[in-house]
């Protein structure tokens, strides 16, 4: 009889993984597709990017898994790479992006278009941060981790963006 | 403390769209392989399904008329030479644009204006020119920063065009001077047209501005903004004849039935380790090219430029890049468009080099959404001799095939067989390339 692992943390999910476990990949994948999905698709704004980059990332990190060294959780190293390969295909796709709106991208709906229109033509870095923060409920603290950056950095970042963003919707009343 | 604007973003927090569940499951199925294969070279096949579905619907009938044209394989405006009005204004920009561009056409290149529309002080102007064999049209957008890339269409494939309409081109949310933004659609319309309509989401449209064999359709972008996945409908009306094309743009699953496709259906050589001898060897093809710039997380080697279609004023610039970083090491090949009138970007697909192990890779755009036609780009191993395109009704073309670099042009709704032969003529690759299951983006998988 299989006995049933019942709420293996990460950790343990990552090292049944490393060993060859496919179940133990398939609970990893479970647990964090969706949200890698919602830092994807709001990172990128193209589900079919998203969508690469979301297989992408776990495929980095399942071929890396005996790497992982626990410093992190295995969310945020996966976020890690789900928002650097986001950040790739936002510099990447800039010029299609600026040509066209790639079907499916589009967030100008709404009563609050303006604002997402604004956080739009921000620097991809800094619209990073103001997604990560606003939209994903990510705390200062695990954006930090996920860009490896110290947390002052992500405040810094988040007023420059908020000031930019009030600069721009000012200019456009 | 939150302030005014903390709220508003707050408030502004998108729909996050829900990928599909067959994404999904061919994601798991993915990356659970590699999990289980951590130490083999991954095979997927990246699938970037887009498609057009096309319905008729009638919008309007119509009365006797003397007998005109109804194809586009004989355009009137276009049949002496240069269609059109002439415009030196608008030939001044063109030149300016093409010398500055890496991909030229012919010095002396001469493009007509065909039709001019927009509110006042914000014209948009359609110019119309041709490339040996293909019809092109070029949008030019009041005070835009940038070109954007022309639309070509070969004579051949306007042949087999069935329509007397084809749309080439248009944009659902192109930003104008002061940051406006305009829905703009345009194509070609044969002889026997006598009118357009464009609608976009069934809720805004209007007729389209019609002459010189040509159409534009330019309205402000509804308050509201489009649907994440808009109807795009090209209405039109013959003396005889009245109907419409939607382009509709959603991800389809089921590829075409390999059985009752045309073409050979079977792999009869697998091809294992294919690789790119002379890139990996950084040997000189083509021409030099400098890439636009050095990624982050990889470092290019060696790159050139190559145009594997003499009969199309495009290129594409290939690179062998090395990954800098942990998740990147090893090495990749990329690919980028080189448009003519465009200046070079940074806009490229990069594979890991094994990725061409089994033959081919490669991948499609369009450069606006609302477009009938997409242009394919790829990279072939060694060990591929020769391209065939098939399409459903068993026709076929040779796909020009240029030190491993290829190109191609399809209808995106016609669903086409990609097949790869070696110098014995065996086939090693069989892959479906649009249409309504066809991938967007892929490499070759073994059977």
């Amino acid at each position: 009889v299989r006995l049933t692992h019942v709420a293996d943390t990460d950790r343990e999910l990552v090292l049944r993984a490393a060993s060859g476990e496919l179940d133990a990949a398939e609970e990893l994948f479970e647990r964090h597709w969706q949200q890698a999905w919602r830092v994807a698709v709001t990172s990128t704004r193209q589900p079919a990017a998203a969508e690469d980059v979301v297989q992408d990332a776990f495929e980095r990190a399942f071929r890396s898994l005996g790497r992982f060294n626990g410093r992190s959780t295995f969310g945020t190293w996966l976020h890690r790479i789900v928002v650097n390969r986001s950040l790739d295909v936002a510099r990447r796709e800039r010029w299609i992006d600026s040509v066209d709106v790639e079907p499916g991208a589009s967030w100008s709906e709404g009563p609050d278009a303006t604002v997402r229109d604004a956080v739009d033509r921000l620097p991809p870095e800094r619209r990073l941060v103001i997604v990560l923060r606003y939209w994903l409920d990510f705390a200062p603290a695990q954006i930090a981790e996920i860009l490896e950056v110290p947390v002052g950095t992500v405040h810094s970042r988040l007023a420059r963006g908020i000031e930019e963003l009030r600069n721009g919707l000012e200019g456009e009343r | 403390m939150t302030t005014e604007l903390d709220e508003r973003l707050l408030r502004a927090r998108p729909e996050i769209p829900q990928p599909s569940l067959n994404a999904v499951e061919r994601i798991r199925r993915n990356v659970i392989h590699v999990a289980g294969t951590r130490s083999r070279v991954p095979r997927r096949r990246v699938v970037l399904a887009v498609v057009i579905a096309l319905t008729g619907l009638a919008v309007a009938a119509a009365v006797g008329a003397p007998f005109v044209r109804s194809t586009l394989d004989r355009l009137s405006a276009w049949a002496d030479g240069t269609p059109g009005e002439p415009s030196p204004a608008a030939q001044a920009s063109f030149d300016a644009a093409n010398a500055e561009s890496f991909a030229r056409f012919p010095r002396g290149t001469v493009a007509g204006l065909l039709l001019r529309s927009g509110p006042p002080g914000i014209e948009f102007e359609l110019l119309g020119f041709r490339d040996g064999e293909n019809l092109c049209v070029y949008l030019k957008v009041p005070n835009a920063r940038r070109w954007l890339a022309p639309e070509c269409v070969s004579r051949r494939e306007l042949q087999r065009f069935q329509e007397p309409v084809a749309v080439l081109g248009g944009n659902l949310r192109l930003t104008g001077p002061n940051r406006s933004s305009f829905t703009v659609v345009y194509g070609l319309a044969a002889d026997a047209v006598h009118a357009v309509r464009v609608d976009v989401d069934g809720t805004a449209g209007g007729p389209a501005l019609l002459g010189a064999n040509a159409f534009l359709y330019v309205a402000d972008t509804p308050a509201g903004g489009v649907h994440d996945v808009p109807d795009v409908q090209v209405s039109w009306a013959t003396a005889d004849r009245a109907s419409s094309t939607t382009l509709q743009i959603l991800p389809l699953l089921p590829t075409e039935d390999p059985a009752v496709f045309p073409g050979p259906a079977r792999v009869e050589r697998t091809i294992d380790n294919g690789t790119i001898g002379w890139l990996e060897r950084r040997e000189p093809r083509g021409e030099p090219f400098e890439w636009p710039a050095q990624d982050r997380v990889q470092r290019v080697l060696y790159t050139r430029a190559l145009q594997p279609d003499p009969g199309r004023t495009f290129r594409i610039a290939v690179a062998r890049t090395a990954g800098t970083q942990w998740f990147t090491e090893g090495a990749w090949y990329c690919l980028t468009w080189l448009y003519p009138l465009v200046p070079t970007d940074e806009s490229n697909m990069c594979t890991r080099a094994s990725r061409i192990a089994h033959g081919l890779m490669y991948t499609g755009q369009w450069t606006s959404s609302v477009s009938e036609f997409a242009l394919w780009i790829g990279l072939a191993a060694d060990e591929v001799e020769r391209l065939e395109l098939i399409r459903l009704d068993g026709t076929s073309l040779n796909v020009p095939l240029l030190a491993n670099t290829f190109t191609f042009q399809t209808r995106r709704e016609e669903p086409t067989k990609l097949v790869a032969y070696d110098e014995q003529g065996r086939v090693v690759v069989v892959e479906f390339v649009g249409g309504r299951g066809g991938s967007l983006t892929g490499i070759a998988v073994p059977p």
